[in-house]
């Protein structure tokens, strides 16, 4: 990496590293410790082909979730897993209990494989569509499908206000992916 | 609300609360780590040395529990236990079959004539809080499955050993020794003990011909732990050869129990294999020894480390072909036959053994890793040497 290149990526990391976080500490259900060595690594992966990624985002993307698979593999963690301290719900200005129920679904969400938990965060908080995550993830779509359909039905399970009539149905709902949650 | 909507809304609310990167200038650690893989790779093209030459090719790990930073990162399961942010732990730290049973830590080393005489205090894994325990034992070793511990009483040496039942802290059976003892050490099997015995307090390093010397080795015990009946050998040290002379020189069990192994054995050696009757062994364990890593070969016998006393590095039985990167922190146990438990340098710092490495699991290659500890520091709180037993 010559001097221009290391300018560039030092600006790429402090621009985006924000948002790398983010991502990395909901595939790592909210343990930042571990969301910060997952991002660590997934840069020192993309600083050494610096020169070479077209799109270095799109390449630290997939580095974060097909290593956060790695790892997990790895801890063979197909068991539930406590991670990070979640906040509490006292205090927030919802009183609607909507605030409980995000609560609710981060620890539900901790819960999950990183596997199952990596198709939700792509599914519902990157918005991908399924061919995407397939290719992200070095997967098939039918894969996509059934890893999301599982990783819903046991959100469903530990969250039992998600069952249908405890939680109103939107007009999206029913359609792909969201007819899972049935 | 919706289902939908409301796994959007958490996410992102989560993802909102995220903090910023603990540790500073998370570029500059990943181009650290370039620099220090681009370095490993020329010492490896320039000589086959390079693989006992420090340094981690494999960059992975974020240094995110400097000293002083506490966070809630942990993970736990049935499977392991980690807690990246102690040093030394408070709490469990195990993976797979193995576990960090106790540690020694509060080390101190007095100097007095070219002798020095080092202390430390043990703290033992307590069952019932689920932490360790600052004890004030001696010694202590703890048996496989983690239940009993044998203890030695301060000061060492010591004329009694105790069984330590480790769910309530209490010393279920003593047993008296004629020759005073500093150190033990379980059989793998867990029914039996060797003792060894000192002439002085072992822990004790005098350099050769000056004012003090270091109290010796006189012989070990062979303790069969139900009956409480003991066996005694006599075995002085021979270090006539050696700069500086260690006061211990703890007589240990080869990995099937079927062997002893005796550093500094009368006569020369280095070390001496002895059979359960005394008599020296023809054969000598594969893969381990004095200077050998204690992670030694893997459950499933695929994989063996061999090491400079400092790092190691993984290699396949049947190629005796390097596995992963060059040479690697020292591999103290494997956690089943595809996980390593070892020390990891830190990234953005020269490594030595004792300082700047925590513990990590990690697969064969050393391409992922788990941070399992904090770091440790040599002569700082977070100085500690861990105890790893099968659990």
């Amino acid at each position: 990496m010559n001097d221009e290149e290391e300018r560039r990526f030092r600006e790429f990391v402090a621009a985006r590293s924000p948002a790398l976080m983010r991502t990395a500490t909901l595939l790592t259900g909210g343990d930042t410790h571990a969301a910060e060595d997952l991002l660590q690594t997934a840069l020192a992966k993309a600083a050494g082909r610096w020169g070479r990624l077209e799109n270095p985002e799109a390449y630290l993307r997939q580095v974060l979730y097909r290593q956060q698979v790695s790892l997990w593999r790895l801890l063979r963690t197909r068991r539930e897993t406590t991670v990070a301290e979640l906040p509490d719900a006292a205090g927030r200005e919802d009183t609607t209990g909507a605030a409980e129920l995000r609560i609710q679904m981060r620890r539900a969400l901790a819960r999950l494989t990183a596997r199952q938990r990596s198709m939700l965060v792509l599914r519902y908080f990157e918005d991908c569509p399924e061919g995407e995550v397939a290719e992200l993830l070095g997967c098939s779509v039918g894969t996509v499908r059934s890893t999301t359909h599982r990783a819903l039905a046991k959100l469903r399970k530990l969250v039992p206000e998600l069952e249908p009539g405890a939680v109103s149905r939107g007009p999206e709902f029913g359609n792909s992916p969201a007819e899972v949650w049935k | 609300m919706n289902a939908d909507q409301l796994l959007r809304d958490t996410l992102r609310e989560w993802a909102e609360e995220t903090p910023t990167p603990v540790g500073a200038d998370l570029a500059g650690r990943a181009l650290l780590r370039r620099s220090r893989r681009r370095v490993t790779g020329v010492t490896v093209a320039v000589a086959a040395f390079a693989l006992l030459v420090g340094g981690v090719a494999i960059p992975v790990l974020a240094e995110s529990d400097q000293p002083g930073y506490s966070g809630p990162g942990r993970m736990m399961d049935n499977d392991v236990s980690a807690h990246p942010g102690e040093s030394p732990p408070r709490h469990l730290i195990a993976a797979g079959d193995v576990a960090v049973s106790a540690y020694q830590a509060d080390r101190k080393t007095r100097k007095q004539g070219g002798a020095e005489r080092t202390t430390y205090t043990w703290y033992l894994y307590d069952p019932g809080t689920q932490q360790y325990e600052k004890t004030d034992w001696g010694w202590v070793d703890v048996a496989p499955g983690m239940r009993r511990a044998a203890v030695l009483e301060k000061t060492l040496p010591a004329s009694r050993v105790g069984i330590l039942d480790m769910t309530t802290g209490k010393v279920t059976k003593w047993i008296p020794l004629e020759h005073k003892a500093g150190g033990v050490q379980w059989s793998p099997d867990g029914k039996r003990l060797v003792v060894t015995t000192y002439s002085g307090y072992p822990d004790i390093e005098a350099l050769y011909g000056g004012e003090h010397t270091a109290p010796k080795r006189t012989g070990y015990y062979l303790v069969d732990v139900a009956s409480g009946r003991t066996r005694y050998r006599p075995m002085d040290v021979d270090d006539s050869k050696a700069i500086v002379t260690s006061g211990r020189a703890d007589v240990r069990w080869n990995r099937d129990g079927k062997l002893l192994l005796v550093p500094w054995p009368p006569g020369g050696a280095i070390e001496t294999w002895y059979d359960l009757k005394g008599q020296p062994s023809k054969k000598t364990p594969s893969y381990e020894g004095w200077d050998a890593p204690p992670a030694g070969l893997s459950p499933d016998g695929r994989y063996y480390t061999v090491g400079d006393g400092w790092t190691a590095t993984v290699k396949e039985t049947g190629t005796h072909r390097t596995v992963g990167p060059s040479s690697i922190g020292m591999t103290l146990a494997w956690a089943d036959s595809g996980r390593l438990v070892r020390w990891d340098c830190r990234p953005d710092h020269s490594c030595q053994r004792g300082d700047n490495e925590r513990l990590v699991l990690t697969d064969p290659t050393g391409h992922i890793k788990i941070p399992l500890s904090g770091y440790r520091y040599s002569d700082t709180p977070q100085d500690w040497d861990p105890l790893i037993t099968r659990r």
